[in-house]
């Protein structure tokens, strides 16, 4: 049983305690504990079941490599599955719950899976989920789903509380790690005078040096806090490299003050000029039968328990080891009072400092001697010994014991040299693999941008380690199978084997074959040993087998952090016009066009969608409405050359356009596809403004740009975009002069202001541009007033138009006058695979021009097939609307006997005005079969009949809007 | 002509840096080619101010001019005199290829003041806000908008477009909300 020692513990405070919960038991800590160490010091040996087997789990480690202690962290809104318990900082009112078992975590009926271990090996599922077809629907895979994943997922209802935000940051000098070896590099290039950021992901500076003995941190601190070119940061970790000294580092603000006001973790976004890795060293486990059971621990992870935290993680701790490092902990042990059976040293020889030490102080050490096997299912009971280099048959000796300290050496903590490119060597001596430093990450300049310093380099100095990959090294088959590699997704030394013996010879392979790594802990304790493991099986050397890919972040995080400020209201941004507040006030509904929110329509107190709709469009073609149409594009295009630029942007004529005069253009890709349309007005000989759709206005000025700068460099034409300068409202409707002579100003009779011209002036005391065009079919004015001045001229208009029961109208009434009218809308009428030719707007096409984009690709034989699909109206002869996007189809079967489709409706709606549904599309012939009736297939296979008509549905001569 | 509103009425909010909605300012767009050397000396008759250097601003009669592209500068002003401004441009360089538009109305100025202003604007800008000179105007992008800004006595100005104002006020007010501090 784990115990809290009498005195000690270096990081915690005995005077404030904390009070928290596991698995709904309250327990107590203290102040400086992490939730491993409260657990440890409540004697909670036990915190969890893994993956595959529902094997018991007990704390391994004392830091972020932590396969095993993972928990259910916090309730309701704040509950997070797979949390560590080694780096959860204990505070007051802290709830956990252990993970993957039922009904308990004592008693888990899902550790039959243990007992059925052969049935499931290594690539199981690859194996055994194929046959029958049918069981993968039905059965393999809501099997899998049930039992997949460790913790338990947020309640769907659930939303984060709390607040997350990005840190853009700046530096010639990045280190990261807190540890002597960093503190000390920080100091060097603080001293150079160089911006300087230090990062070290724990809350206590100095890494391993206050337990292992090494040199004292406060003074170093000290003297990087009175340097003014440095910044300190606790509780940050460097989670990844990347190209051009970009690295993103995870700030854990308020996990250890959950109520506390202010962001919960904070996305430091750093460019360094170099980075420097001091990120230490993982301890590896070492591979014996039983290394899984809740007591067996990192060599280093006890020390720590015992030096930081006051606990101690057993009465008798057997030591188990490779190399001299670990008998630190048996003198740590000894000198708390605590008993330390056998030193077991797979060395047959181990001698120096520490092994003196050792012996000095009486602790027996078996050397050459090994684990045949851990003694007990739910925790440690003892170890059985036997010698290193035998098969294990025969027990030497049984030494009893509640924990097992192993160590089987360090591995550099290479990752973040790695995630940029940075190579490894395997370093034979110490049996590690180190950067290798002559092979460094490169910046832009190809110069080295990532450098590694202290155990992270390499210099760990464990020359005396012998290689020690499984215990003992010739152990059998059945031994092999209850040797842990992969804790938390229950690799066994026999799954690499099996893996091997299959043919996977790439560690790559192997990893996703065996899913050795592929946990939370991403291999952190397992790669090395499995590759080692898989090195042997193959009969080849460890640096040829290689290691898997090191990738970012270096352990999870949370991805409210990446999405920083971006949720809720600030999700996206959301574009608003002068009169955004007042549709709102006045029952608008929103329909996202671009980035923008247009009202769809108003809808008065109790009218539904629909009707509010209709009644938009009866009020307007009756009397008045008033659209807001701010969203338009406005693009100023202006210098000498820019009628001939327009002739190449649109597809009829610009050039000859008058002044004071508007004409509707089209604008195609080079590919000849209709991309955007809208009317341009000639202000003055070297000036035009056009008008684009909502969603098309930065595209299209992009377009302009971009010809400009890359192919018409020498064109003397500048574009200023003033989409936003301007605000447009469309006065609409029999009354919409009559309201515009009401507020008085400019003359906007049909003599001086005719259709398709624009003029400035006054109207009801604000200056503006009045533009008589229409996209309604009816008598119209767009009215363009600066945008600070907007809704009061909206208001004014609203306030004046009562007498002619001014409606506003929203975005579908909008769509159903221009499809009465036949108007073609982009995006409906257009999806990139349409030409204007299609559309029947040849009128708009100048066949004089020797040039316009899209007019090459227009004249190539498959856009002059007479077969392509041509705009026509519909009329279904039962008067009902067809369904969007509803096929025509003819009678036969094609080649793979689906039904013959001959065309498709891009535009339905039911028209008010007219009382029946209207539809726009394309047809093979189409203009050719007016009159024709033609079969349209629903998805439920009924067929609705329509008469191929006039696109044009109302008004067709035009007289309405040119009165 | 009614009283110009700004996009959100001057809307403010302390968190532990102030955000305020300036009242309008005047804006010029002025595009021309800015290589050639008679613009910039015609800049000088016209608007009182040297040709400003690449993201920098310098000091006219009307207000300051600042550089936005090697073609495209912008010239503040009060915003009643915007109109005016743009009528002394058209005719400074009736001789050259220039373009001037005003675009007062399409623009929305914050002013961000406090000790911590530049730390709030690094939380959503890629700036390197410490080394951003005084006479600097650096256009870039707040989270998802463009924007740009520069200093002023107690913090810095931040331009944005008009429509995303509340966006971008959210932004700032949510950046610079109390116990946010990053130092």
């Amino acid at each position: 049983m784990s115990v809290r020692l009498a005195s000690g513990g270096r990081l915690i405070d005995r005077s404030q305690p904390r009070w928290f919960t596991f698995n709904g038991k309250r327990l107590k800590g203290y102040q400086g504990d992490t939730l491993a160490a409260a657990l440890l010091a409540n004697g909670q040996t036990l915190v969890g079941r893994s993956f595959k087997y529902h094997r018991p789990r007990g704390i391994v480690t004392a830091g972020p490599e932590e396969p095993n202690a993972l928990v259910n962290l916090g309730q309701g809104d704040r509950h997070e599955p797979n949390q560590r318990a080694t780096t959860t900082e204990l505070f007051d009112g802290l709830t956990a719950r252990s993970q993957n078992h039922w009904p308990s975590l004592a008693w888990d009926i899902g550790a039959i899976n243990a007992q059925l271990s052969q049935l499931l090996p290594a690539g199981f599922y690859y194996k055994t989920f194929i046959h029958p077809r049918v069981a993968w629907k039905h059965l393999f895979e809501p099997i899998i789903r049930q039992s997949a994943g460790l913790g338990r997922a947020p309640d769907a209802a659930a939303r984060d509380p709390d607040r997350y935000e990005h840190f853009y940051a700046f530096c010639d000098v990045l280190v990261i790690g807190g540890g002597i070896a960093g503190l000390e590099a920080a100091i060097s290039a603080g001293k150079q005078g160089q911006r300087v950021i230090l990062l070290e992901q724990s809350a206590h500076w100095g890494g391993r040096a206050p337990v292992d003995g090494g040199p004292d941190p406060a003074p170093l601190v000290a003297e990087l806090r009175a340097m003014e070119n440095v910044t300190l940061r606790l509780r940050t970790q460097g989670a990844g490299v990347y190209d051009h000294g970009y690295v993103l580092a995870y700030e854990r603000v308020g996990d250890h003050m959950p109520d506390a006001p202010g962001p919960r973790h904070r996305l430091w976004r750093i460019r360094a000029g170099q980075v420097i890795v001091a990120t230490g060293a993982v301890e590896r486990p070492l591979s014996f039968v039983g290394n899984d059971v809740p007591g067996v621990m990192l060599a280093s992870a006890v020390r720590d328990y015992v030096v930081n935290y006051g606990v101690s993680p057993a009465d008798r701790t057997v030591i188990v080891t490779n190399n001299d490092d670990a008998y630190r902990t048996a003198l740590t042990l000894l000198d708390a009072g605590l008993s330390v059976p056998a030193i077991i040293d797979a060395r047959m020889q181990p001698k120096g400092a520490f092994y003196e030490a050792a012996v000095a102080r009486g602790i027996p050490v078996k050397a050459g001697y090994a684990i045949a096997a851990v003694q007990g299912r739910g925790q440690v009971k003892g170890v059985e010994l036997c010698m290193q280099a035998g098969q294990g048959n025969g027990v030497l000796e049984t030494v009893a014991c509640e924990a097992v300290a192993m160590s089987g050496g360090w591995s550099p903590a290479v990752h973040l040299w790695s995630h940029c490119g940075g190579k490894l060597i395997w370093d034979e001596a110490q049996a590690l693999f180190r950067p290798d430093l002559t092979r460094a990450p490169t910046n832009q300049n190809g110069a080295p941008f990532v450098q590694c310093v202290g155990w992270a380099a390499g210099e760990i100095g464990q020359d005396n380690i012998l290689p020690t990959w499984i215990m003992p090294q010739g152990a059998g088959p059945a031994s092999r199978a209850k040797m842990w590699l992969d804790f938390q997704n229950d690799v066994k030394v026999s799954d690499v084997d099996l893996a091997a013996r299959e043919g996977f010879e790439s560690v790559e392979h192997t990893k996703r074959y065996t899913t050795l790594g592929m946990a939370t802990d991403q291999g952190k304790l397992s790669n090395v040993n499995g590759l080692a493991v898989l090195s042997q099986a193959l009969d080849r050397p460890i640096p040829e087998v290689g290691t898997t890919t090191f990738r970012p972040p270096y352990t999870p995080i949370s991805l409210g952090v990446i999405a920083g400020e971006a949720r809720t209201d600030l999700f996206q941004p959301i574009r608003q016009t002068p009169m955004h507040e007042w549709h709102a006030a006045h029952g608008a509904e929103w329909e996202p066009v671009g980035q923008w929110r247009r009202p769809y329509c108003y809808k008065k107190d109790g009218e539904s969608t629909k009707d509010a709709v209709h009644r938009e469009v009866r009020a307007t073609r009756g009397s008045l409405g008033l659209l807001d149409a701010s969203t338009l594009g406005k693009l100023l295009v202006s210098g000498p050359d820019a009628g001939k630029f327009l002739d190449m942007l649109y597809t009829n004529r610009m050039s000859t356009l008058k002044p004071g005069k508007c004409r509707y253009g089209l604008t195609c890709s080079e590919n000849g596809f209709l991309i955007d349309d809208g009317v341009v007005a000639r202000l003055d000989d070297q000036t035009f403004l056009c008008h684009t759709t909502t969603g098309g206005a930065d595209h299209i000025h992009a377009w302009m740009e971009d010809w400009l700068q890359c192919e018409w460099w020498t064109w003397n034409v500048y574009v200023v975009n003033l989409t936003e300068q301007y605000s447009q409202i469309a006065v609409v409707g029999p009354k919409a002069r009559s309201l515009l002579e009401k507020i008085g100003g400019m003359d906007v009779s049909a003599s001086a202001l005719p259709f398709m011209t624009w003029q400035e002036g006054r109207l009801g005391g604000y200056d503006v541009r009045a533009y008589r065009i229409s996209f309604s079919g009816e008598l119209s004015y767009e009215i363009a007033v600066p945008a600070a001045e907007a809704l009061a001229f909206w208001e004014l208009l609203i306030d004046a138009g009562r007498e002619f029961d001014i409606t506003p109208y929203g975005t579908e009434a909008l769509h159903i006058m221009r499809a009465e009218k036949g108007f073609i809308m982009i995006g409906d009428e257009t999806d990139g695979t349409v030409i204007p030719q299609d559309l029947g707007l040849d009128w708009a096409i100048s066949k004089k021009k020797a040039d316009y984009l899209g007019k090459r690709a227009q004249a190539r034989a498959y856009m002059q097939d007479p077969d392509r699909w041509k705009l026509v109206g519909f009329e279904t002869l039962d008067g009902s609307v067809l369904p969007d996007g509803i096929y025509a189809v003819e009678e036969g079967k094609n080649e793979n006997g689906q039904a013959k489709t001959i065309g498709r409706v891009t535009s339905t709606y039911y028209s008010p005005t007219l009382d029946r549904g209207i539809a726009m599309g394309l047809l093979r012939h189409g203009p050719q079969r007016m009159g024709e009736v033609v079969d349209f297939v629903k998805t439920d296979q009924s067929v609705v009949q329509a008469r191929v008509v006039s696109a044009v549905f109302y008004d067709p001569g035009g007289e309405k809007q040119n009165v | 002509m009614s009283k110009p509103v700004s996009a959100l009425g001057g809307v403010k909010s302390a968190g532990y840096v102030n955000v305020q909605e300036c009242a309008p300012f005047g804006m010029v767009t002025l595009r021309a080619k800015l290589s050639d050397k008679t613009i910039a000396a015609n800049l000088k008759d016209v608007l009182g101010c040297p040709l400003p250097n690449v993201r920098k601003m310098s000091s006219g009669t009307y207000g300051r001019v600042a550089w936005m592209s090697p073609d495209e500068l912008l010239c503040l002003s009060e915003y009643s005199k915007a109109y005016q401004l743009r009528e002394q441009i058209k005719k400074g360089f009736q001789e050259h290829h220039v373009v001037a538009e005003v675009v007062s109305d399409a623009r929305t100025i914050f002013r961000i003041e406090g000790a911590r202003a530049g730390e709030v604007l690094t939380k959503l800008a890629p700036v390197d806000v410490e080394r951003l000179a005084a006479d600097e105007m650096r256009r870039t992008r707040l989270a998802q908008v463009p924007a740009a800004f520069w200093r002023i006595e107690d913090g810095f100005e931040l331009m944005c477009f008009r429509s995303v104002s509340g966006y971008v006020f959210d932004l700032l007010k949510t950046a610079a909300s109390p116990c946010g501090q990053v130092f």
